[in-house]
């Protein structure tokens, strides 16, 4: 290690731009949006501040919508939760055996968490469409008819559905991050389990799961993280919308609605604090292991 | 963990890499059929080939939607936040993995926190600065706010690879006569070359991908980026499928080339924060 002492200006010179460009743009923004949540303040224009305690909490937590986007957001995050990590730990399970053609089917698995979020957005709404979509012929084709339906504005399933499309989106991050974990695993063990006679079953419930258990925590810390900061999907799949009504609100998409086309910031803020809070707790824990341990 | 036998566990294997395979990759090759089709041939056709193949939903998408302008600004976008983002997330990681300093963990900390708060959290803020310095529109501003949100994952791996290098290296480069300064140009800087293109791939996907900013600050057409567009003519003319189809296609068609390019880079650098190794 060198010592800084003797490099007193490049060491300054070479940290500042980073911590310049950082603190202004990113850790002061973050500190303005707890305050602002205390004022009142209309429009982008608007110029009258006014202290507002906590009156703005409270309208916004007496406000329906906002316990409906959270509800949502529960809901958004039990479904993301309960297909990923089956999901994603299946594939990786089956891409671990190295069968002919895993290269390929990898590739393809990942695929999706690369590709731009609204023209995927696009593709879906386009694929679900009530009319000529590729859904509804399909079933129209198989006999299945009275299964079509408008599957983004039926109220009783639209918020599912874009529930699984981000399943579709995102369970790629969850499958390679398994897959590294399952091919660390020393080969040893799984060559003694079998002179032990252990199947298939018995190597995936007593050795990778047991082993992978970290991992496992890391990916659902990861979901949880990834869903509460979905908006473009569903900002592109409702039209800028997030409705029919506020059918399928989730609290990024109302700051954005409350703040930029309702011009209440006040409001807007308070919501964009509740994000930070919760993304910031669950991201936390998943940055301070991985640090602590380095 | 090698399976050859050919067993009735792998037979159910393959069933389901295959299924979720063409679940994956079935929406994304019929949307690239469709978007050589005419919307008659669409409708009347919609699974099977174009009856002849057109070109005209790209074409339109350049001469009536001047696409080729949205595209010009996001690669621009994309290209300054990559470069900006780059040199000074390596300078900085450069400064933290080599010189012992008290406040040096302090500092990683503090970069740290960054990867914890959401642009959605920052973008209220974000526009009442932008009121204040006239950043509506200016590419500059965007830039600066994707160099400042990317940078605390940067150097959070790029620092984790220059601790890997040798010390020896930059003491000995200094020994021999470098100051500190060309220490970093001459030795570290070529030898993070692998982490930095990752990581210089990752953002460029994420600028490129972007909306919510972009959505918020960039309101004049002139300035807007391909993502915009997009939304944009989806809410203009959206049941013109095929059109739909070649936009979306367009759209995709940048991350996915770097993605098959560079492939493993793009998947290790994605979860390099959460595994290591």
């Amino acid at each position: 290690m060198l010592n800084y002492k003797n490099y007193k200006k490049t060491v300054i010179c070479f940290l500042l731009p980073a911590l310049l460009f950082y603190t202004a743009f990113l850790i002061l923004p973050a500190c303005q949006t707890v305050v602002l949540s205390f004022f009142k303040w209309k429009g982008v224009g608007g110029t009258v501040f006014k202290f507002y305690g906590f009156k703005n909490y409270i309208q916004v937590f007496s406000d329906k919508t906002f316990w409906l986007s959270v509800s949502n957001l529960v809901k958004f995050l039990i479904i993301s939760m309960s297909t990923q990590l089956p999901l994603g730990f299946i594939l990786a399970y089956i891409i671990s055996l190295q069968l002919k053609g895993h290269k390929f089917f990898k590739l393809s698995f990942f695929l999706p968490a690369v590709l731009s979020v609204t023209a995927i957005s696009l593709m879906w709404r386009m694929i679900l469409s009530g009319n000529y979509g590729l859904v509804n012929t399909f079933l129209e084709v198989i006999g299945l008819e009275s299964w079509t339906r408008s599957w983004l504005t039926d109220p009783k399933i639209c918020f599912t559905v874009i529930c699984l499309i981000n399943t579709w989106l995102q369970v790629g991050v969850t499958f390679v991050i398994l897959l590294a974990g399952i091919l660390n695993i020393s080969e040893e063990m799984f060559e003694a389990a079998e002179i032990d006679g252990a199947t298939r079953f018995d190597k995936i419930f007593r050795i990778i799961i047991p082993m992978t258990k970290d991992i496992i925590g890391i990916c659902a810390i990861l979901i949880v993280t990834n869903t509460m900061k979905s908006f473009d999907l569903i900002y592109v799949l409702t039209n800028g919308s997030f409705g029919p009504g506020d059918i399928n609100q989730v609290p990024t998409g109302l700051m954005y609605i409350t703040s930029f086309i309702g011009e209440n910031f006040g409001n807007g803020s308070v919501i964009a604090v509740f994000i930070m809070i919760m993304g910031g707790l669950l991201s936390s824990m998943l940055y301070f292991k991985s640090f602590q341990e380095e | 963990m090698r399976e050859k036998k050919l067993s009735l566990g792998n037979v159910i294997c393959y069933i389901i890499l295959i299924l979720w395979g063409i679940i994956t990759i079935y929406p994304l090759i019929y949307t690239f059929i469709s978007s050589f089709k005419t919307e008659t041939d669409m409708f009347s056709n919609l699974f099977g080939l174009p009856k002849e193949y057109i070109f005209s939903n790209y074409s339109h998408l350049f001469t009536e939607m001047n696409l080729m302008r949205n595209i010009m600004n996001s690669l621009f976008l994309a290209i300054m936040t990559v470069t900006l983002q780059l040199i000074f997330g390596a300078m900085a990681s450069y400064i933290i993995a080599n010189f012992s300093m008290k406040i040096n963990n302090k500092i990683m900390l503090y970069f740290i926190i960054g990867m914890l708060i959401p642009v959605h959290a920052i973008i209220i803020p974000i526009s009442i600065i932008a009121k204040a310095v006239n950043g509506y529109n200016s590419f500059w501003f965007i830039i600066a706010i994707y160099v400042a949100t990317g940078l605390p994952y940067l150097i959070f791996v790029v620092t984790g690879f220059m601790r890997s290098i040798p010390k020896e290296l930059v003491e000995a480069a200094i020994v021999d006569g470098c100051n500190a300064n060309q220490a970093f140009w001459k030795i570290v800087l070529p030898l993070s070359k692998p982490v930095l293109a990752t990581m210089g791939m990752l953002s460029f996907i994420g600028a490129w991908n972007e909306l919510i900013l972009a959505l918020v600050l960039l309101k004049n057409n002139a300035t807007k980026t391909v993502s915009l567009a997009l939304t944009l003519f989806a809410g203009e003319r959206f049941s013109n499928y095929p059109g739909m189809c070649a936009a979306v296609i367009v759209g995709v068609l940048p991350t996915m080339i770097i993605y098959f390019m560079f492939q493993e880079n793009i998947i290790k650098g994605m979860t390099a924060g959460s595994v290591k190794g």
